[in-house]
């Protein structure tokens, strides 16, 4: 048994209790408020229903046209995706009854996207990021789907840091389901287009038949059901508008053949290295900093100017890396 | 019957927005030191599974007794998490393999081979250290909430009585009495938690 002095100095000993940073608690907190909100919210609702049966079917019709999906459990809108950054115009709507949306805010199933001119949101949504282009109206259907009305999208399920599950993409001209790759999803008024720069997607058209679609191709789908293979170049114009909003990719202590890997990711472009020591040589270099709201193009540029590395793009889709040569040695 | 418990989860019921402040600040650091004993120390998993379990707790409210302390029933929904997180990792076992494959690859294995490892000369005095620090932890965490607040004011920022008692908005014999109780209240615990608690030194 302890007498006083004992505690004072098994407590004094221990020290503070270890305590979540700051940024995690907040992230934490917002998610749990927000299922709390969404709990509450159902649950006067369920109440309010009670009491007014009159008014019940009515209420009920409406808020299950309203939130579509309900997680089984609880009567709640299922949480389908998670919020991670916007950009320019975007709207979602209804994502919670309150509150701001911030990064890792759960978006609930009937939550609606619409970006304008030059808008971009970026979510995850089974493990899967999911970049929301300009002009683009999506709904987040219920788990691992979304319905894409117009516009462009673009999937990349290397980068949530979970192992992806299956998104399955429904357009008004067919389903595009992800098979664990990197590929953009085009709908306009009539065609839909579908890239693929990594893996393998599989499109079903509106009249069942399926076409699968691997790295380097596409299809083409009009409104009258005519179907055209494309290639698609991996990297260039067509992909451009993806880097306009990207999960951040954190370099501090990190080697540089992280960021290349990285920067060739989302790119497209190819790594090619001049020998073996400079493989070598890029598996050693540390790099620090953050290269945070920067283009890959800019980020590339940043982080080269800072090691002993060369660089070279004058190949069409190839990165070439090289150790520079000091100028007293190539003289 | 855990009165006050329930009176918080009333008020959460009823969307107290003070209420959920009170709710997170207080059991979110506990549940999170909780988690991180078990999944070795991992910050970011730990966030996860004590994220999908508080978001669990809070849909679950309205079936909370009050026949264990909140903390406790909170603990349970974190142990079920912990659980479905090692069934998932089992689950994931072909994911799993392309990582060891993975390895294979010798740029990935240069980065995973620069991954520090346990040390395994880790002295005795160490250890016991190690586990003391978190005995006394755990032991704080399952306190009430005011208990452990005034333990560590009083041993770990050293405040007087009185310096307590303005703090806490309460008399001077009111901190008296909370520190007899908060001392009792640990030891309780600290028995409980490990038979050796009152030897360690």
């Amino acid at each position: 048994m302890h007498n006083e002095d004992d505690i004072a100095r098994l407590i004094a000993k221990a020290g503070r209790r270890p305590a979540p940073g700051a940024h995690m608690h907040e992230s934490v907190r917002l998610a749990v408020e927000q299922a709390w909100i969404a709990q509450v919210s159902a649950r006067r609702t369920r109440r309010t229903l009670w009491l007014s049966a009159a008014a019940a079917v009515t209420a009920v019709a409406v808020g299950l046209g309203w939130f579509g999906v309900r997680d089984a459990g609880t009567g709640s809108p299922a949480q389908v995706a998670t919020f991670v950054a916007s950009r320019g115009s975007a709207h979602l709507n209804p994502a919670i009854d309150r509150g701001l949306i911030v990064a890792g805010s759960h978006l609930l199933a009937g939550t609606r996207v619409h970006t304008g001119r030059s808008g971009f949101v970026l979510v995850t949504v089974a493990s899967v990021a999911l970049t929301i282009g300009p002009d683009t109206a999506l709904r987040l259907d219920r788990p691992g789907h979304v319905l894409l009305e117009r516009g462009r999208i673009y999937a990349d399920s290397g980068v949530a840091g979970a192992p992806p599950r299956s998104l399955v993409v429904d357009t008004p001209y067919g389903q595009v389901t992800h098979l664990g790759t990197q590929f953009q999803v085009f709908v306009r008024p009539t065609a839909m287009v579908v890239s693929v720069r990594s893996g393998v997607v599989l499109v079903k058209e509106s009249n069942g038949r399926s076409q699968r679609v691997e790295r380097g191709q596409g299809v083409d789908v009009s409104r009258g059901g005519a179907v055209s293979r494309i290639a698609v170049s991996p990297y260039g114009t067509g992909w451009k508008w993806v880097n306009s909003l990207m999960p951040d990719f954190p370099i501090d202590g990190r080697p540089l053949s992280d960021f290349l890997v990285w920067y060739t990711r989302e790119t497209g472009i190819k790594l090619v290295l001049s020998d073996p020591q400079t493989a070598a040589a890029i598996r050693n270099t540390r790099l620090s900093g953050s290269i945070a709201g920067l283009t890959p193009a800019q980020a590339l540029a940043a982080v080269m100017a800072t090691t002993r590395f060369e660089y070279d793009m004058t190949i069409p889709g190839e990165l070439r890396i090289g150790i520079r040569i000091p100028a007293d040695r190539g003289t | 019957m855990h009165q006050e418990d329930l009176e918080l989860v009333r008020k959460l019921l009823s969307r107290d927005d003070a209420a959920f402040r009170e709710f997170f600040d207080d059991y979110f650091p506990r549940l999170f030191r909780f988690t991180l004993r078990r999944v070795q120390g991992d910050e970011e998993v730990a966030r996860d599974i004590v994220q999908a379990a508080l978001t669990r707790g809070v849909r679950k409210l309205d079936t909370f007794r009050g026949e264990a302390s909140l903390f406790t029933w909170l603990c349970q929904i974190t142990r079920r998490e912990l659980a479905d997180h090692v069934a998932k990792a089992v689950r994931e076992e072909t994911y799993m393999r392309r990582l060891v494959d993975l390895e294979e690859d010798p740029q990935a294995r240069a980065s995973l081979e620069s991954i520090p490892g346990d040390s395994d000369a880790e002295p005795e005095a160490v250890r016991h250290r190690e586990d003391l620090i978190s005995l006394v932890h755990t032991a704080l965490d399952y306190l009430p909430r005011q208990y452990a607040k005034v333990l560590e004011m009083k041993y770990l920022e050293d405040l007087s009585v009185e310096a307590m008692a303005e703090r806490l908005g309460v008399t001077a014999i009111a901190v008296q009495s909370l520190l007899a109780r908060a001392r009792s209240a640990f030891r309780d615990v600290g028995s409980t938690l490990s038979p050796n608690f009152g030897s360690a030194k």
